[in-house]
């Protein structure tokens, strides 16, 4: 709709003010750090692109091929996206257990609280529960495996299997919540007669569910995606800090806790900047790959 | 789905039973998921009434071991004795209530605060035309995308210049313009058909009235979930407040709770006494929010 | 009702605006807990002696008290005390801290001559004096009586040596035969201590790593057999986690590397009879053990160098260490006989015999960085990824390429 200028600003205005000020001065800040050295202290000096050059560089090895300036910034970077890759499990079976939730089921109501409270209860104490769960010798989830027959990874300990850990503790987390609340919502939306018609067809269930419950709750998905990406790329910073510090030899170390360690451990806070805006730039162009997907995709 | 029928409007009986089976079978899964999804909120309860005093653990023996392990999967959960002073304990050891009101002020607050500028600002985004609207936008959601890490000390310097470190002030202005809101409602509002805000124009209304009367009105479930998002996002938030404030005076709850962590150790039993306490507020407010806002969000198109 | 909902906001926000508390004479910052409770109490104490100052003492939760300290000082926000532990090197190298030396020199009533010199040397860079420490932490051998017992062993001797304790640990350590899982772990450390093999991280001039060498392959080496073949040694994770007693008070580990901070929750919680000796002579017949400080330093850019002073002396002097005793060493020599009444009937005589033969930490200023690193290829070398030789030699050449990017912080001294 076409509305004058005064109007947009009245709606606009404490948004954008607000925001200006307390969000983007802070990472505008953040920005120019980015291109200085600075170890908290002192006053900082301005080095180009060294922070950047440092990180994801590459320069000529001994042998005369080409290397990564920084070889581990590159595992971070691949640890973060391989934890990402939880995600679309932990979204489609939020929207299976909506679904489940959606039904005439004995006590519901109840079930949706208690789907909730994962994503409620958080704070040290709970993943230190986790990690006495991972726990190798005694554990509850290599006792429970032992009564299977499985004789149970070393979970947090081992390099390859440290992260699937931390992707089943975050689709713990993450399966209930807000997501199921928003699918929940989504899914009463649909309009009965088109179930009704293709009952008719007689369509079976998983027709029916990619013909026309996959479409129709489409927009919330984009959305629960969006927010997830850019989750997942801060994500696992409070996991390694309680939990893990990281390792095993970096093997969970995020972007997120990487940063966190560059700026507030090893002092580097130009290099925590500059690493943070390399994160943006992958973060937004997956949004924006996201976006033009959806664009397609997205029914409404 | 809301199609689906009650069992006893099936006048088949086969169907019916075949019907009854299939909704067991699913029962049963769900409190299959039910129960690893609750069992860290039990074991906090179990915790939170267990003691470290000496005289009492010489009595209750192992059990009062606060982690797991196996073998003691469920008798861990359980105190031999119960104690349930610990919850009168919490407000005698640190300014629990203080905290509590804190959390509470400042959540309803920005919460509040959220609703109103996010809901406009949403709807500008989804309706106004005006020059560079999506890219504004897309600016927006973009500085979703940078750790907070790296803005701690940028906040911190910019709240001192402005005189309002240790203020309830910067605890609460700052969260009070979400991008995440502004986008969940965005979604929202691209949803709502155009021909109710078409009609009113033809009428003569103008887009402050069709705000008021007709969008706001519609928006009532989407208002709720976004209100239970803020609610919960500021309840949770330590990071923010551990720069912002110093006296315990404007601690929140995250904050104050961990008086009960020492550098290499906590009080467990307080520790997870405290933090029920603290989670009931979100319950309720669910359990409040949760016929209005799953009545329908409806996240509308990408395209404007 | 939208109109209530407005005029609420706003008489919200005009209370949020509201700053209510007076500007501070003293800021200090703490961790919280409880040294934070012993710094208030002692705050208190100083605030009813001198009418008319006002001291705000900030406390933050645990590891977040560095990233709260970090950004006030980054944030030149007015600080005047705050409290450090290990990592003081880290601020001291930096310049963030003040000599106290010349405080020292012009107070007459105060002398440190009551600190045990040793721990008050790691606070000095040449002439200068960079903090007051008020404890010593350090790590003794915390042994499971009953479990010793079970396994017919007596408990060991504080003259016990490394063969001694692998030997305890291989008869108390239990396998379950059906499952092949342990029942009982013989050793649960942080790690196999290189200290333990006359080892030190770095070099005697801090200039370069220390552990690639003959004895430092021997070692790695040993503690890689130690976890794969003779299945004894649980290692655990770090050193600051909070659940590091679990195992130890479960009772799934005999020998435990119990540490100053942990007598209090030991104390406590444990259902069992312990008791505790100095880790073992080293290779080199000495006592090496990993020892740290906490203690308390002046900003440098605080405007109120004497009434701090004034504060920090009570901080660190003999009221505030008393009120510490349960969990850190006095500094105070005097003390000692305390501390050890303190946690009678229980024998910490152990600790006190620590204090002769401690490794500290090193000074320097990349000393997060550097232990990172290590910690990097140790784990790498540990899990059987990499050799012992390559994790060593790898960890030589970036540890020696950090330390040489900083001076060392007591250099800087004969700089201009």
């Amino acid at each position: 709709m076409r509305v004058p200028a005064w109007i947009t600003a009245l709606f606009l205005g404490p948004n954008l003010l607000g925001f200006a000020v307390f969000t983007f001065l802070p990472l505008l800040a953040s920005l120019v750090l980015a291109f200085y050295s600075w170890d908290l202290f002192g006053s900082p000096e301005f080095v180009g692109l060294r922070n950047f050059y440092e990180l994801i560089g590459f320069q000529l090895s001994a042998k005369g091929g080409v290397e990564a300036v920084n070889p581990r910034f590159w595992y971070y970077v691949y640890n973060t996206l391989f934890l990402m890759l939880g995600l679309p499990v932990s979204i489609f079976g939020s929207l299976i257990l909506a679904g489940l939730l959606n039904r005439r089921l004995y006590g519901r109501h109840f079930f949706r609280l208690i789907f909730f409270i994962p994503s409620i209860i958080s704070g040290v104490g709970i993943f230190l529960l986790w990690k006495w769960i991972f726990q190798p010798d005694y554990g509850l989830l290599n006792h429970a495996l032992a009564a299977l027959g499985i004789d149970g990874p070393r979970w947090l300990e081992s390099i390859r299997w440290a992260k699937p850990a931390l992707m089943l503790m975050q689709f713990w987390a993450a399966v209930g919540g807000m997501n199921v609340v928003l699918y929940l919502a989504a899914l009463q939306n649909i309009n009965p007669e088109l179930y009704e018609a293709a009952e008719v067809d007689g369509a079976r269930w998983w027709h029916q569910f990619w013909q026309i419950t996959w479409p129709m709750v489409s927009p919330t998905t984009f959305f629960i995606l969006i927010m997830g990406i850019i989750h997942g790329f801060q994500g696992g910073f409070e996991a390694a800090y309680v939990m893990t510090r990281g390792g095993p030899a970096g093997a969970t170390t995020t972007l997120g806790y990487y940063i966190y360690e560059t700026g507030f451990a090893f002092f580097y806070m130009g290099r925590a900047s500059a690493a943070s805006w390399i994160l943006f730039l992958l973060v937004l162009a997956m949004s924006w790959v996201n976006w033009k997907v959806s664009e397609k995709q997205v029914h409404y | 789905m809301s199609r689906e029928r009650y069992l006893h409007e099936i006048r088949d009986p086969r169907q019916r039973a075949r019907e009854a089976g299939k909704r067991t079978l699913l029962w049963l899964l769900l409190v299959g998921i039910a129960v690893t999804m609750i069992y860290p909120l039990l074991w906090t309860m179990g915790t939170s009434l267990k003691t470290t005093d000496p005289a009492h653990l010489a009595v209750e023996g192992s059990r009062s071991s606060i982690f797991p392990t196996h073998g003691s999967l469920i008798e861990n959960l359980f105190p031999v004795v119960w104690h349930w002073e610990n919850y009168l304990l919490i407000f005698q050891e640190i300014p629990f209530a203080r905290y509590f009101f804190n959390s509470l002020f400042v959540a309803v607050c920005v919460t509040a605060g959220q609703l109103v500028s996010c809901s406009m600002a949403a709807y500008a985004f989804s309706r106004f035309q005006f020059r560079g609207r999506e890219r504004l936008f897309f600016c927006y959601l973009a500085t979703l995308m940078v750790p907070v890490s790296v803005t701690l000390i940028p906040t911190f310097i910019l709240l001192s210049l402005l005189g309002l470190i240790d203020t309830y002030f910067a605890l609460i202005v700052p969260g009070m313009f979400s991008v995440y809101g502004t986008f969940l409602l965005r979604q929202f509002f691209l949803g709502i058909p155009r021909e109710l805000e078409e009609a009113a124009q033809i009428d003569g209304c103008g887009p402050v009235t069709i705000f008021w009367r007709i969008i706001l009105p519609l928006s009532g479930p989407a208002l709720a979930t976004l209100g239970i998002f803020a609610f919960l996002g500021n309840w949770q938030s330590l990071l923010g407040p551990l720069i912002k404030v110093h006296s315990d005076e404007l601690k929140p709850l995250p904050l104050g709770l961990l008086h009960f962590v020492d550098l290499n150790s906590a009080n467990w039993p307080l520790l997870m006494a405290a933090s029920l306490v603290s989670i009931l507020p979100i319950i309720v407010i669910f359990l409040l929010g949760q016929r209005f806002f799953v009545s329908g969000v409806r996240l509308g198109g990408v395209k404007g | 009702m939208k109109q209530w909902l407005m005029a609420l906001l706003v008489a919200c926000l005009s209370v949020a605006c509201h700053r209510q508390t007076q500007e501070p004479t003293l800021v200090v910052l703490t961790p919280g807990g409880a040294l934070g409770k012993a710094t208030r109490e002692v705050v208190e104490a100083f605030q009813a002696d001198h009418p008319g100052v006002h001291v705000q003492l900030i406390t933050s939760p645990g590891k977040d008290y560095y990233v709260k300290s970090l950004t006030m000082l980054a944030g030149r926000a007015h600080v005047d005390l705050l409290w450090l532990g290990q990592g003081f090197g880290l601020f001291a190298g930096r310049n963030a801290l003040r000599d106290l030396q010349p405080l020292l020199d012009r107070d007459p009533d105060f002398s440190l001559g009551g600190y045990h010199p040793e721990v008050l040397e790691w606070y000095r860079y040449g002439k200068r004096l960079y903090g007051i420490p008020y404890g010593v932490d350090l790590q003794v051998i915390a042994y499971n009586r009953q479990l010793l017992e079970a396994a017919g062993v007596p408990p060991p001797r504080s003259d016990w040596k490394l063969s001694d304790m692998i030997g305890i640990a291989r008869k108390v350590t239990q396998y379950d035969p059906r499952t092949g899982r342990p029942l009982v772990m013989g050793l649960g450390l942080e790690s196999l201590d290189f200290r333990y093999y006359g080892l030190s991280l770095l070099s005697e001039d801090r200039r370069r790593f220390g552990l690639n060498r003959e004895v430092g392959r021997e070692w790695l080496h040993h503690h890689l057999s130690l976890i794969y073949d003779d299945r004894i040694l649980q290692q655990r994770g770090s050193l600051e986690s909070m659940d590091r007693l679990t195992g130890f008070l479960n009772q799934q580990v005999a020998l435990f590397d119990l540490a100053t901070w942990d007598l209090p929750e030991a104390s406590k919680r444990a259902l069992f009879e312990w008791g505790a000796v100095p880790i073992p002579l080293g290779r080199t017949g000495k006592r090496a053990a990993w020892a740290s400080s906490s203690g308390f330093c002046m900003v440098a850019r605080t405007r109120q160098p004497d009434l701090a002073w004034k504060l920090l002396k009570r901080l660190t002097g003999a009221e505030f260490q008393r009120r510490m005793l349960d969990r850190s060493i006095p500094t105070l020599v005097s003390l000692h006989e305390e501390f050890r009444a303190a946690h009678a009937p229980r024998n910490v005589d152990a600790f006190l015999e620590t204090l002769n033969g401690m490794d500290p930490t090193p000074r320097i200023i990349p000393l997060q960085e550097v232990e990172a690193e290590w910690h990097h290829w140790m784990d790498r070398a540990l899990l059987r990824e990499i050799t012992p030789e390559e994790a060593l030699e790898q960890a030589e050449s970036h540890i020696n390429r950090i330390l040489a990017l900083y001076p060392l912080p007591d250099e800087e001294e004969e700089m201009p």
